[in-house]
């Protein structure tokens, strides 16, 4: 009987030691996976939202440049963003052909594209995210961003 | 057995730890989405539409300084830009004080000049006492980008015309050109039952491009403003004088004399049936060669080039403006 009991004792410590840690192992996985999906997500969400707050900007600036004589205007707009979103570091690139504002992130990976419109020309031209300033470049005739 | 429950212990405690870090990343995404919300609800933050209004309120002040001086300072020119100066040192003083208030720097400073003259008839009576068909000026060169005529404002106190044939005509015309070549005609009768009837005829490249338009005096009886350049009758806007609505024609002053800026060309400006329209008219021209000399001309600016500073803690902004009040933008 006692020689029974001892082993009872031990399978079920081990069964259920085995059972919590395969719970709990799937409890982490899991969570870990949608703390992962939702900082994807967020961080899409936070890239979207620069971009069109630097388009806006862009815009505004190809406005003040549209109402002064292009000859002799000089414009220079500071802005500041978040140097990081969701932790993760960001670039900015203006491409102008497409009139597009392209934001991406390398770890995790998330490319985002915003549209602009700006009748001045855009140079093509890449910042990090934080400190931004746009500028009309008058000996080249376009506007372009940069870090400052 | 208490040796065993310590173990049990330890792998519920990892665990906790665990969920732990999970938590403290999801409070750190949600604060992210948090700002993210935070920042698309933030509009303009730099002040540039700051920029915008205050170079258009420069623009208008500058521009009735210009009206003023150009009325009442014109015996030489140096009474015109000495008036004109003293006006604009004022606006920027003034605006500067009022922006300084908001944390912004307004300057409004280095003006240039262009030289015209202002031609006017106010005799109150009849247009033809130089005749009833005659020029007002001729040689009148565009200004780069845009016209050499501004501020052409017919008071009328009566119109006799009363149909097409009989209309008063303002003709604006290529110099050289011959027939209707490179014309633009408005023609302005009386519609009957208070309304002015105006009809352009814009002769460009070998076709007549027609545009008409009837508007209601602000006020029955005979008196009416047609500001020409401007596009307006009472106020009213008059596609035969401004751009048709639908079509995007431009119909404005001297639209289609295919005169081009920086060039030799340069336009004539005339009246025809001059007896069938009474009152007061006036025109600021760039240089223009001559003008008949029964109608009254003053010295006056044409326009005036100012250099406009704004700037705010994220923003600045440099530029000149021209100031030319009332000229069309063709």
């Amino acid at each position: 009987m006692s020689d029974r009991r001892a082993v009872s004792t031990t399978l079920s410590y081990v069964l259920s030691l085995a059972i919590a840690t395969v719970l709990i192992t799937g409890l982490i996985l899991a969570g870990g996976g949608y703390i992962d999906s939702q900082r994807e997500q967020v961080i899409r969400d936070e890239l979207i939202v620069t971009g069109q707050q630097l388009a806006a900007d862009i815009e505004r600036v190809d406005r003040l440049v549209r109402a002064g004589n292009t000859s002799s205007v000089t414009v220079t707009m500071n802005r500041s963003f978040s140097n990081r979103v969701t932790g993760a570091s960001y670039q900015l690139t203006v491409m102008p052909g497409a009139q597009t504002l392209v934001l991406n992130t390398t770890r995790p990976e998330v490319i985002v594209r915003v549209g602009l419109a700006s009748e001045t020309d855009l140079g093509k031209s890449q910042v990090r995210g934080g400190e931004i300033q746009i500028e009309y470049n008058q000996s080249r005739e376009h506007l372009e961003v940069r870090d400052v | 057995m208490a040796h065993l429950s310590d173990d049990r212990g330890q792998i519920l405690l990892v665990a906790a730890f665990a969920l732990a870090v999970i938590f403290v990343a999801m409070a750190l995404i949600v604060n992210s989405a948090i700002y993210t919300e935070n920042l698309a609800s933030r509009g303009e933050t730099a002040g540039a539409d700051g920029a915008l209004s205050m170079r258009a309120q420069v623009e208008a002040n500058v521009g009735d300084a210009v009206t003023a001086a150009n009325r009442n300072d014109n015996d030489t020119i140096g009474n015109l830009t000495t008036a004109v100066n003293a006006s604009i040192r004022t606006i920027s003083e003034q605006t500067g004080q009022q922006s300084a208030r908001s944390g912004r720097v307004v300057e409004v400073s280095n003006h240039t000049y262009r030289e015209g003259r202002r031609i006017y008839y106010s005799g109150g009576s009849s247009f033809s006492d130089p005749g009833t068909n005659y020029q007002v000026a001729t040689g009148i060169s565009r200004v780069p980008g845009a016209n050499g005529t501004r501020a052409f404002v017919i008071e009328a106190s009566n119109i006799q015309a009363n149909d097409n044939s009989s209309a008063f005509q303002i003709t604006a015309q290529k110099s050289g050109a011959t027939g209707n070549a490179n014309s633009w005609r408005a023609r302005i009768w009386d519609a009957g039952s208070d309304t002015v009837h105006v009809k352009t005829l814009k002769h460009d490249s070998g076709s007549t491009v027609v545009e008409d338009c009837e508007v209601t005096k602000d006020s029955p009886g005979t008196a009416v403003t047609i500001d020409v350049t401007g596009g307006t009758i009472d106020g009213e806007e008059c596609d035969a004088l401004a751009t048709n609505a639908t079509t995007g024609e431009n119909f404005h002053f001297a639209a289609g004399t295919g005169v081009t800026p920086g060039t030799g060309d340069s336009y004539n400006i005339s009246l025809d049936n001059a007896s069938e329209i009474e009152g007061a008219f006036s025109m600021v021209v760039w240089d223009p060669e001559s003008r008949p000399s029964s109608l009254d001309s003053d010295r006056a600016l044409y326009d005036v080039t100012v250099n406009y500073t704004y700037l705010t803690a994220d923003l600045r902004y440099n530029t000149t403006v021209r100031i030319a009040p009332g000229e069309p933008d063709v």
